[in-house]
């Protein structure tokens, strides 16, 4: 389940498992001044039927279509626009970091049929800077700075159920690539 | 006269044809349900039968189709959608079912693990359209159709043709055991005894 969660003092994080719960997660716990952060699944989704690539974020354990936030319902995160009485909702400093694999990795994307990303399309539809990651993502012992492994393989497995734990890019050690930016267009 | 000769006719042959009429009351009338029945006959097994496959060909496609050839069946998670739907205008829409690919079983009973990908999900897309409802007379061979006529009504229908059959893991099981069951070829039923070991542990 994806948990993008508010940064608002004694705000408990919001569970999300569809584009509706994100889109509520948004609009409603008022003016979000400090910025949002998403940890959850997201990369690339397989449409049989076209035997295309479809960029998402893929917010619900589930296997309906609105489990996943994609190029054909994105334009419901548009409603953070208006959700402050008519201005938008995330502040204009705000932006949304994406912690999730490959939100950011630029793919022909063919319910789009052109090239983007699901964090670019974010951008173009809250009007806000996004930050993803282009590279997949996984769980660390260590953060990024002082990560000892490359990827999931360089840790325990099963990792422990110990705190703190990261959730860290794929890459060197010494060496992790950070999040893209991405503005509206 | 003739017209009593046909009231009996329909009701000796019982033959409305499956689709579902979007005027008709009480019925499922969304091109999601029509999907929804779909893979409900794909989790049963229907599918990988000839019959089961005709019903479903000819009652939610545009282009029913028959039965094919290559007698390989595949694999997807026991969970899958439910279907999510999109209306692209009013006799239009698009709806999506999600599942995971786990492999085909061929005709000899082989599995066939799915092809590697880096992808966090999957699904299949299906274009479906209001079209206009038929009542249909079939032969008492259940396939030829001796008259339809219109009802006035529409049903949708899913743009194309049903294109490879498909269950469930744990259909799946029943398919190779009964398969197994039937055949005295022991290299087919050895590679029954290797899939079904494999099936076991899929979800």
């Amino acid at each position: 389940m994806g948990q993008p969660t508010t940064e608002r003092m004694g705000q408990p994080p919001c569970r999300v498992s569809s584009v509706e719960n994100v889109a509520t997660a948004l609009t409603a716990n008022g003016l979000i001044g400090g910025g949002v952060a998403y940890f959850g699944h997201s990369g690339t989704y397989i449409d049989t039927t076209i035997n295309g690539r479809i960029s998402i974020l893929g917010v619900g354990n589930g296997n309906g279509g609105d489990t996943n936030v994609t190029f054909r319902n994105v334009s419901q995160l548009a409603a953070v626009q208006t959700a402050n009485n008519g201005s938008n909702i995330l502040g204009t400093t705000t932006s949304i970091l994406i912690n999730g694999c490959r939100a950011g990795l630029t793919i022909y994307d063919s319910y789009a049929l052109y090239e983007t990303s699901i964090a670019q399309m974010i951008s173009n539809n809250t009007k806000r800077g996004v930050y993803a990651y282009k590279v997949g993502l996984y769980m660390s012992l260590h953060n990024a700075s002082s990560a000892t492994s490359s990827n999931y393989l360089g840790e325990p497995n099963p990792i422990p159920y110990t705190l703190p734990l990261y959730y860290i890019p794929e890459g060197p050690p010494g060496n992790k690539p950070g999040p893209l930016s991405f503005t509206p267009q | 006269m003739k017209r009593t000769i046909l009231v009996i006719a329909l009701f000796a042959f019982g033959a409305v044809d499956g689709g579902v009429a979007q005027c008709s009351t009480g019925s499922p009338s969304s091109a999601r349900e029509i999907v929804q029945q779909l893979w409900s006959m794909a989790t049963w097994g229907d599918l990988s039968s000839d019959s089961g496959w005709d019903k479903a060909s000819q009652s939610f496609f545009t282009k029913p189709n028959p039965v094919p050839r290559d007698k390989s069946v595949a694999i997807i998670s026991n969970e899958w959608g439910p279907p999510s739907e999109r209306m692209l205008d009013s006799d239009s829409a698009e709806v999506e079912v999600g599942f995971r690919d786990l492999g085909q079983i061929d005709s000899n009973l082989r599995y066939i693990p799915p092809k590697p990908t880096d992808a966090i999900k999957m699904g299949k897309s299906y274009h479906l359209i209001l079209v206009p409802a038929y009542l249909k007379m079939y032969a008492a061979d259940g396939k030829t159709v001796l008259q339809q006529k219109p009802t006035g009504c529409q049903q949708w229908e899913i743009q194309g043709s049903l294109d490879q059959p498909w269950t469930t893991v744990n259909t799946a099981i029943r398919y190779v055991l009964e398969r197994r069951n039937r055949t005295q070829d022991p290299k087919i039923r050895q590679n029954a005894e290797a899939t079904l070991s494999k099936l076991l542990t899929l979800h």
